[in-house]
């Protein structure tokens, strides 16, 4: 279990880690999710130690990782895969890191023939690809067999192959109740991942709720309607309490109430509909929607006139963009599917 | 790498009992001796030293039995030991690149973080290192010298100079020598530790041992005689006294205009002193820093 207690990271006047509190289960999956740059890294970083908070504080089982008498086999970290001399073969980097805790060969040759890397063993990781050198990080965390695993960007540079390896290695280490934290920026691959997701975005933990309920929280089902009087069925539609907002002449979004409710109220005025379709969103779309105003507020840009604009190439039907104003990014009603999220309440 | 998506059905749990895996200084010392010896940087330093050394000892006592340079054993001492300060002014920079490397690299590629993650109390990895790096260094410099001084000895047999193995003055300056270069080795590595770059700790360490001192030292001999106070304190002119005859020191102590005397002993405590200095240093710098 890792628990992190208003953790933040200070450098210069950057702020790269801004008050994160959360709490990574046994037994389960988290996925750590953020834009570049929103402080994924350093924050596993601070767990291990290698950089110290400026404020705040975070544990590993109970106690800071320094503290632990055999650090390795608490926590098993890939942090960087390119953290290796390259002149060194990959068996003679294991052997080293392994040395520290008096692990022995056995447990290097079985980590060697667990990640793949059985062919290259004897190789200057020099000549290494990404795709293998994160094989030897990944090798380099199980050595010592660890209850907890913090994994930054697995999956980055592995062949399509290789990412199905991680999937299939993290999910079956968490099954074994060990706690296992993985950070991406890849949504899709989150939601195929973990069990849990925690959002970051500029520092700042944005959601902390289980999969499921970050997409279905932040991907807001929208209402496509078509009709000639579609000015006249906005206002009917805005005085239910629906958002609205119309990309083109004839053309609605609809935010905040069902295709049914939408339809009832055009039968109910004899207005005439000729589309009226449920464009649900994405999971990107759902994760754009979360860390949208973290990047705008990043890049320095001052909210902009049309909220579409703050979807960075939000590709496909993202109709209604964040308010102009700071709200948060979740729109505030309740999606179609019904309950409220957590990820509302996480909302900071 | 297309064999690994199988399941990892054999993964951790048949471990051995994990409760004899710990940290401890030992292991850590036994994991920087692996690292040491496992990258290549280190077989062509160690080769170099023992090649420099030996080869100019033996071109120099060649060029001193061509000379014929019978008056030197009355001033200096012993014939033999002449070539062996030669040496070691050489040897001192392939060694110096293996002190220096031996951490930096570490900083170079990155490899600082995947060492300080697996050794989150920090410090023990700093001292393990000292030790490789003074061990090794200490037993091929040894073995270099005593084989360098005995061909030193065989090749100016002929001119009256042999060594004698009973001399206490022999027996100092051939452990000296080996002393000195282990200890600027250790110079070396702890700016190397202190600057965390390979390109800058060399530069520091090189110009400062075998420029800088070398221009003060003329400087105070020749121009700014006040210099004599500071200069028998610098690393090298200190350390390397371990490295003289008798005659020499007594020959050094005297031109000393300000009576700064020093033993050979003592000048190479002075150069201990440089290095343990700088290597508290690092350790402080290693243990605040984000790595």
């Amino acid at each position: 279990m890792i628990e992190a207690h208003g953790l933040t990271k200070r450098y210069g006047h950057t702020t790269a880690v801004d008050g994160a509190s959360f709490t990574v289960q046994p037994g389960r999956v988290t996925g750590f999710l953020g834009p570049n740059g929103a402080g994924k890294s350093t924050t596993m970083r601070m767990i291990v130690g290698l950089d110290r908070p400026t404020a705040g504080d975070v544990t590993v089982n109970g106690k800071h990782y320094a503290a632990h008498r055999s650090p390795l086999t608490e926590v098993g970290a890939l942090l960087e895969a390119r953290a290796v001399h390259p002149g060194r073969t990959a068996r003679g980097h294991l052997r080293a890191m392994a040395a520290t805790h008096g692990i022995g060969d056995r447990r290097v040759d079985e980590v060697i023939e667990l990640t793949g890397l059985g062919a290259v063993a004897g190789k200057r990781v020099g000549g290494f690809s990404l795709g293998m050198n994160q094989r030897l990080g990944v090798a380099v965390a199980l050595l010592g067999d660890p209850h907890t695993l913090i994994l930054d960007e697995p999956v980055n540079g592995l062949d399509p192959e290789g990412v199905i390896w991680v999937r299939t290695l993290v999910r079956y280490l968490a099954s074994q109740g060990r706690t296992v934290f993985l950070s991406s920026h890849l949504m899709s691959e989150m939601a195929v991942t973990a069990d849990h997701i925690i959002v970051i975005g500029r520092g700042r933990i944005i959601a902390d709720a289980p999969v499921e309920q970050v997409v279905a929280g932040a991907t807001h089902s929208t209402v496509r309607v078509r009709s000639p009087r579609a000015t006249e069925l906005a206002d009917l539609l805005r005085r239910a309490g629906a958002t609205v907002d119309s990309a083109e002449p004839g053309v609605l979004q609809v935010v905040g109430t069902g295709p049914e409710a939408v339809g009832e109220a055009a039968a109910a005025h004899g207005i005439v509909l000729h589309e009226l379709t449920t464009v649900s969103g994405s999971l990107e779309d759902a994760y754009l929607a979360l860390t949208a105003e973290e990047v705008e507020y990043h890049s320095g840009v001052a909210a902009p006139a049309d909220p579409r604009t703050g979807y960075p190439g939000g590709g496909q039907a993202v109709p209604s963009g964040p308010p102009p104003t700071a709200q948060p990014p979740v729109p505030p009603t309740a999606p179609a599917a019904g309950a409220p999220t957590d990820v509302q309440e996480d909302v900071r | 790498m297309s064999t690994a998506t199988t399941t990892p059905a054999t993964t951790p749990s048949q471990q051995p009992a994990r409760s004899d895996l710990r940290l401890s200084p030992l292991h850590v010392l036994r994991s920087e001796w692996l690292k040491f010896w496992t990258v290549r940087s280190t077989y062509w330093t160690l080769a170099l030293t023992a090649a420099v050394f030996v080869g100019l000892v033996v071109a120099v006592s060649f060029g001193m039995r061509a000379l014929s340079a019978q008056q030197q054993v009355n001033e200096a001492g012993p014939l033999p030991l002449i070539p062996l300060s030669a040496g070691a002014q050489l040897a001192m920079i392939p060694l110096a690149v293996l002190g220096v490397l031996t951490v930096t690299s570490e900083y170079s590629t990155g490899m600082i973080r995947a060492s300080l993650t697996a050794v989150p109390t920090r410090l023990p990895v700093l001292w393990a290192k000292a030790a490789v790096v003074a061990v090794v260094t200490l037993v091929l410099t040894l073995v270099t010298v005593l084989l360098s001084a005995i061909l030193a000895s065989a090749i100016l047999h002929s001119t009256g100079g042999s060594l004698d193995a009973g001399d206490p003055q022999v027996q100092r300056i051939v452990l000296g020598t080996a002393l000195y270069l282990t200890t600027t080795t250790l110079f070396a590595f702890s700016l190397g530790a202190l600057l965390r770059h390979s390109a800058a700790a060399l530069g520091v360490v090189l110009t400062l041992l075998l420029v800088i001192e070398n221009v003060l030292n003329v400087l105070a001999q020749v121009v700014w005689k006040w210099l004599q106070h500071v200069t028998p304190f610098l690393p090298a002119s200190a350390g390397s006294r371990l490295t003289m005859t008798e005659r020499q020191l007594t020959a050094t102590n005297d031109a000393n205009l300000y009576h700064v005397h020093l033993s050979a002993w003592q000048g190479y405590a002075v150069l201990v002193a440089w290095v343990v200095v700088i290597l508290a240093f690092a350790a402080i710098r290693l243990r605040a820093r984000d790595a």
